[in-house]
């Protein structure tokens, strides 16, 4: 008892003397768990699930990757501040302790820091989360949360507590068999040596298998797939770029440092010797860190460009679904049955006058469209295939041309023989220059469309020149399908009347439904309506939607947390190390102005490769992430590129700022020697 | 002329004339002749490291003056004190201060790497140190791959691949075991006797200064004693280097 009260004294005390490695790692591993901490309340809080609860979904995913992350910060930064106290335990060996003994203080330290680490991280991780919860909330003006919304979380709690231990287990028994008290005065005299420089065969192939995971993700990542499965394939093209990242960033570095030292004329030069070999050097013990770096900078471009995207997205998306204040849906039976009929064409002409003249309307336009499922055949002919499950075919939408014209501002010219085509998958378009529907072969004019996005699939819209084409593609496709049952979407020819109010204050509850019936009472059509109000409309896609923006935001900070976390902790870990490297230089006669001149351009080269990562998985993730939005709302390519440009001038301006910040940690570290 | 000319050089610590001011070297005058071997001794805190850092122009003196082959040190410029460093002068240390980043050749290139020498002179020069050292199978090992006394011959091959005016060692025995100092001790008595390098070397070893042609006693800051090795061969020199060292720390010959 009295020997295990000595261990904790001296493990104590330890604790206390070695402040310039305890410090920054006590406080980076518990930001990190703090990290996760917020990352698990999140997923736990009830709020969240609430409003975005598929989001909860790609969360847990991305709370996986996060605890992942955390861990191996967590083992990197212990086994950097072991690597740092060979000296101490080489004392240790002398002074008599046997390596059990050793053993047990460094248990006992593993234990107290995870203690340690437990309580920061969740004392920051709540305060902090609640902080950014409250403030993210009245910037986004959801009025109604209160303080408790973010309330403590034991689930939060007692996983990171359990990761804790099962790291601690690990950190204690790695350190028991890496401990050598063998040779004491060896260790004394020089305490880093154990670094071998890798062989160059190996880092070879582990380097072309990292590129080569890279690349097959970017590939899946390009490729055509459907809705569905696209979210498993973001996800497998993710863990594979991820792996490919630390392989990469392992291996390939070093070996091009290798070669520019091979050539001999320009690594035999002042600046370039001191900087390749010292490049060498800092490859050869951890290059984790930049790793993570790349991989944690893509997340916070990619969660801010897709998080922005959706919310400015919203705008448009519902200018494509409510054009205007008012939208009436009509859909008439016969025309359902392949039999449409002038009379409907007259009556809705008729209902347009009365909409007009009623005082509460105005600007009515006539619109109509047809939603059919389907596909294009190889001969390039327009297949229906409502038995289809809809996760291969696509969903056609057929809109009349001067509608659409008048509804987005735009001048589509087209004879009654040609089609304009667009796509929300630019894949199923490739090469369709004509397009057979029925016994009519069109003419194909390409065109980038605005597709609403109430359907989460692949979605072809087609302009056709007038109603007449629309009801003879009724006519020759309708009828064939009348008998079928379709549960998912049921083809329809949907004639539509867009208007604006005066005030909407004034508008009395069911004006519409009553002049629709005031008109139709004596058709004797079988018909249904639907009216929809766009300020509703918005009311509902914020709320749905809105979601995103909020864990976007509160995602992106505590991934931008995790940068600083890494490039702060990097600095300081390569300033210890090249403390006794500088002081060596200077002794052997380089000015300080040389040295200094080289760390710095070392430090760059260093911090610069997991920005060039970064911006390659950007850029390859583009596509998917396109699709992913694009099932959510409609995006316009501009306003979806925009918001990536804005994310990457955000991490670039957060990456320097922090790094300039650190880089003074770096110096003075330097320097002190 | 001398080669080192050391003028009345002192050396205090802190502010002067208060009470945390230390004087760590005091009048100190002597000079190292071309081709000359010296040896200074002196118990730890004596002054030596300060007064080989001053030589190296590692530190500067409050007193007195340093000339090198007739240069005063104090009126280097601090751009050019590297150059007159790496160019003028050898170091050897005691932890070898050697790059663990660079393999053992490259360490030895280092300083001629920084003065932009031409490659083939480079070659020339490398071969030329390492026949005397014999450290050829260790070249493109690494700094923390080979032994004690191997990286110290890389690191008096670095000092001297500059063929240096001076060369000045810092305990460069101190962590080495006794047949790796005695070997040490062979490649300099070489290197000052077929190459006429001129050494100036700090020790604690009786048996490594007696190596030296003049062996310097240093206490409190000061000069005290200086003793030459005339005829003697090592082993009677080593015997008078000890009973000096006796006298020095207040001891008497006779008990």
């Amino acid at each position: 008892m009295t020997k295990f009260k000595t261990y904790f004294k001296l493990a104590r005390k330890n604790m206390k003397s070695m402040g310039n490695i305890r410090i920054p790692y006590v406080v980076a591993t518990g930001l990190a768990f703090s990290i996760l901490y917020i990352f698990i309340a999140l997923i736990d809080n009830a709020y969240i699930r609430e409003r975005a609860e598929f989001l909860v979904r790609l969360m847990m995913a991305g709370a996986v990757i996060m605890g992942v992350f955390v861990a191996i910060f967590y083992l990197y930064t212990s086994r950097f501040a072991f690597s740092q106290r060979q000296k101490e335990f080489a004392l240790y060996a002398i002074y008599g302790m046997e390596g059990r003994d050793v053993g047990l203080i460094l248990a006992v330290e593993t234990v107290l820091n995870s203690l340690l680490i437990l309580a920061l991280s969740t004392g920051v991780g709540f305060l902090l989360g609640k902080v950014l919860f409250v403030l993210l909330n009245r910037l986004l003006q959801y009025d109604d949360v209160r303080l408790s919304a973010f309330p403590f979380s034991t689930k939060a709690l007692a996983i990171n507590a359990g990761i804790l231990v099962a790291l601690a287990v690990v950190l204690i028994i790695w350190n028991l068999f890496s401990l050598n008290l063998d040779r004491p005065i060896e260790q004394l005299r020089q305490d880093k040596s154990g670094l071998k420089q890798r062989k160059s065969y190996g880092q070879v192939i582990l380097g072309v298998l990292g590129l080569g995971l890279i690349l097959t993700g970017y590939q899946l990542a390009r490729s055509t797939f459907n809705i569905v499965t696209s979210v498993f394939v973001f996800v497998i093209a993710t863990i594979l770029v991820i792996i490919g990242t630390y392989l990469v960033t392992n291996n390939i570095l070093a070996l091009i440092f290798k070669g520019l030292r091979s050539m001999k004329g320009l690594y035999y030069k002042p600046s370039n010797f001191i900087s390749f070999s010292g490049m060498l050097y800092k490859l050869r013990s951890n290059t984790n860190s930049l790793a993570s770096l790349a991989v944690l900078s893509t997340g916070v471009i990619l969660v801010v460009a897709v998080s922005c995207g959706v919310y400015i997205s919203l705008e448009d998306s519902l200018k494509s679904n409510y054009p205007q204040d008012y939208k009436l849906d009509l859909v008439f039976d016969e025309d359902q049955h392949g039999q449409a009929k002038e009379e409907i064409k007259t009556q809705v002409l008729a209902l347009e006058k009365d909409l007009e003249a009623s005082p509460y309307f105005k600007n009515v336009h006539r619109d109509s469209q047809m939603i059919c499922p389907g596909s294009i055949s190889q001969d390039k002919e327009l297949v229906l295939e409502v038995e289809n499950n809809l996760l291969t075919g696509y969903l056609f939408l057929f809109h009349n041309v001067d509608a659409y014209n008048k509804m987005f501002d735009k001048d589509f010219a087209i004879a009654s023989d040609e089609l304009v085509v667009g796509a929300n998958n630019d894949e199923i378009l490739k090469g369709l220059d004509t397009l057979k529907i029925g016994d009519k072969t069109y003419k194909v004019k390409r065109a980038e469309l605005s597709i609403p996005s109430i359907y989460a699939i692949d979605t072809v819209k087609i302009l056709v020149a007038e109603d007449d084409v629309l009801q003879d593609i009724a006519r020759n496709y309708l009828e064939n399908v009348q008998e079928t049952e379709n549960q998912v979407f049921k083809p329809a020819l949907v004639r539509t009347l867009n208007f604006d109010v005066e005030d909407a204050e004034t508008v009395p509850e069911g004006e519409v439904e009553k002049i629709v019936e005031n008109e139709l009472r004596d058709s004797g059509e079988n018909y249904s309506m639907d009216v929809g109000i766009r300020d509703q409309h918005r009311q509902n896609i914020y709320e749905l939607n809105g979601g995103i923006l909020f864990v976007g935001i509160f995602l992106s900070i505590v991934l931008i947390l995790g940068v600083f976390l890494v490039i702060y902790y990097k600095q300081v870990a390569e300033a210890i190390q090249d403390q006794s490297q500088v002081s060596i230089m200077q002794a052997v006669g380089l000015e300080n102005e040389l040295i200094l001149k080289i760390t710095k351009k070392q430090m760059r080269y260093l911090f610069i490769w997991p920005l060039i990562l970064t911006f390659s998985h950007v850029v390859a993730a583009y596509p998917i992430t396109w699709k992913a939005v694009s099932m959510l709302v409609a995006p316009q390519s501009k306003t979806f590129l925009r918001s990536y440009v804005l994310a990457g001038v955000l991490l670039l301006l957060v990456y320097f700022i922090v790094y300039e910040l650190s880089s003074g940690t770096y110096y003075r570290l330097v320097k002190h020697e | 002329m001398a080669l080192l000319e050391v003028k009345n050089v002192g050396k205090i610590y802190g502010k002067k004339g208060t009470a945390s001011a230390t004087e760590a070297l005091c009048q100190v005058t002597f000079s190292v002749e071309r081709g000359e071997f010296v040896a200074i001794m002196g118990d730890s805190g004596s002054g030596k490291t300060t007064l080989l850092n001053i030589l190296g122009s590692l530190d500067q003196p409050t007193d007195g003056s340093v000339f090198l082959d007739g240069r005063d040190l104090s009126t280097l410029a601090k751009k050019q004190i590297s150059k007159f460093r790496r160019e003028e002068l050898g170091f050897v240390f005691q932890d070898y201060s050697l790059l663990n980043n660079f393999n053992n050749k490259d360490n030895i290139l280092l300083p001629l790497v920084l003065s932009n020498t031409p490659q083939k002179e480079m070659q020339e020069r490398l071969m030329a140190v390492v026949a005397p050292l014999e450290i050829q199978d260790y070249l493109t090992k690494y700094p923390y791959e080979v032994s004690g006394g191997q990286a110290q011959r890389i690191a008096v091959a670095r000092a001297i691949v500059t063929y240096p005016k001076l060369l000045l060692a810092d305990e460069p025995t101190g962590a080495l075991d006794s047949s790796s100092s005695q070997s040490l001790m062979r490649i300099f008595q070489t290197l000052n006797q077929n190459y006429r390098q001129t050494i100036l070397m700090v020790t604690h070893s009786v048996a490594a200064a007696a190596n030296a042609h003049r062996v310097l006693f240093i206490k409190d800051g000061r000069i005290y004693n200086e003793i030459y090795r005339g005829e003697d061969n090592n082993v009677r020199f080593e015997d008078r280097i000890a009973k000096s060292l006796t006298l020095l720390n207040g001891g008497s010959l006779h008990d």
